[in-house]
């Protein structure tokens, strides 16, 4: 074989190596079954086909699962705020989200409304409601607030009365966190 | 290959050993997944901030009280500072104000104040916020987390009967 053909082998070379959907598999793909046997005319076309690699696709897939599943458990916390309330915006919270579950009671304040655990509860009815939570779960309880940012403070000042009266000292305001800037 | 090598060793037509796991299902599954937990996942990061509220008797024994930084919260959103049973000699301050900035709450200003009162008395570890009746919720809290972020032992609030 003289120059002329070696050339000719390197330049096809390439063709030829080219993989295709069917031998990554281990047998052949019908797709590039089906465009090989309609080429005609005799000439040799160029593969269409590329591999398509499932397994590392189907891995990152995985990965991302069991990051969302990992951050949905981690993210579950006392606060709910209904779609009314724009918590307040705050970068110094406070840690221990979970604590003890029983010892929480939620106050929400929607529109002048007090909503104590789901509940709706006139003012005057707070402290003992408070007091009762308290029985209830044995021992020192926590109070989250959770109210809209624009709530003036008198409806909240009844508030601190109320848990005064009830003795229930750990208050925690539920905010949004946001990152702290310098 | 190993199919090949099973059906050329001579003893007839063998099972092939290989087969192929149908990926394109566990694909379809993981995306539902995927989607199902991106849209029901919490985006917005809850929290609290803290705050301990003195109950019962409130030194009955007559105790000096600690120095203490007092805070008004006004519905401007402006801050008066007075500090209280500072040690004698102390520089505090009596009615200080710090305007707002836009009717909110300068968070600088009072870090400036904060430090410098800090630096001057370095036992003033208690803080109480006084919101003003009209007083946006909001402020107070930017308030209390200005405080915390300058590692403000003990906060509490005392609102306007």
């Amino acid at each position: 074989m003289g120059r002329s053909g070696e050339l000719k082998n390197e330049i096809q070379r390439p063709a030829s190596f080219m993989p295709a959907l069917g031998p990554a598999l281990g047998r052949p793909s019908p797709i590039g079954q089906t465009m090989s046997g309609h080429g005609g005319a005799g000439r040799k076309k160029r593969d269409m086909n590329t591999p398509l690699l499932l397994t590392a696709l189907v891995d990152a897939f995985s990965i991302l699962v069991i990051f969302l599943l990992v951050q949905v458990t981690a993210s579950q916390s006392p606060f709910d705020p209904s779609e009314t309330i724009k918590l307040p915006q705050a970068s110094s919270v406070d840690g221990d989200k979970q604590g003890d579950q029983s010892s929480v009671a939620v106050l929400n304040i929607e529109n002048g409304r007090y909503i104590l655990d789901g509940k709706a509860i006139e003012r005057s009815m707070i402290a003992s409601a408070l007091k009762q939570r308290k029985a209830n779960a044995g021992g020192e309880i926590r109070l989250v607030i959770q109210a809209d940012e624009s709530t003036d403070f008198d409806v909240m000042s009844p508030l601190f009365l109320s848990t005064a009266e009830a003795g229930v000292s750990k208050l925690e305001f539920a905010v949004q966190e946001v990152e702290r800037t310098k | 290959m190993i199919a090949a090598d099973n059906s050329a060793s001579g003893r007839g037509k063998k099972k092939g050993m290989d087969f192929e796991v149908n990926l394109i299902p566990a694909i379809d599954l993981l995306s539902v997944c995927i989607c199902f937990l991106l849209l029901t996942a919490v985006w917005v990061n809850l929290g609290s901030l803290k705050i301990e509220q003195g109950v019962g008797e409130t030194n009955a024994q007559g105790g000096k009280n600690s120095a203490s930084l007092w805070i008004e919260v006004q519905r401007t959103g402006d801050l008066v500072l007075s500090t209280r049973d500072l040690p004698s000699g102390a520089r505090g301050v009596e009615r200080a104000v710090l305007t707002s900035q836009s009717g909110k709450v300068d968070r600088e200003k009072l870090r400036q104040a904060l430090r410098s009162l800090r630096t001057a008395t370095p036992t003033l570890e208690t803080v109480i916020v006084r919101p003003q009746v009209k007083a946006p919720y909001g402020q107070v809290i930017a308030v209390i987390d200005s405080l915390k972020a300058e590692k403000v032992k003990d906060v509490g609030i005392a609102p306007e009967s």
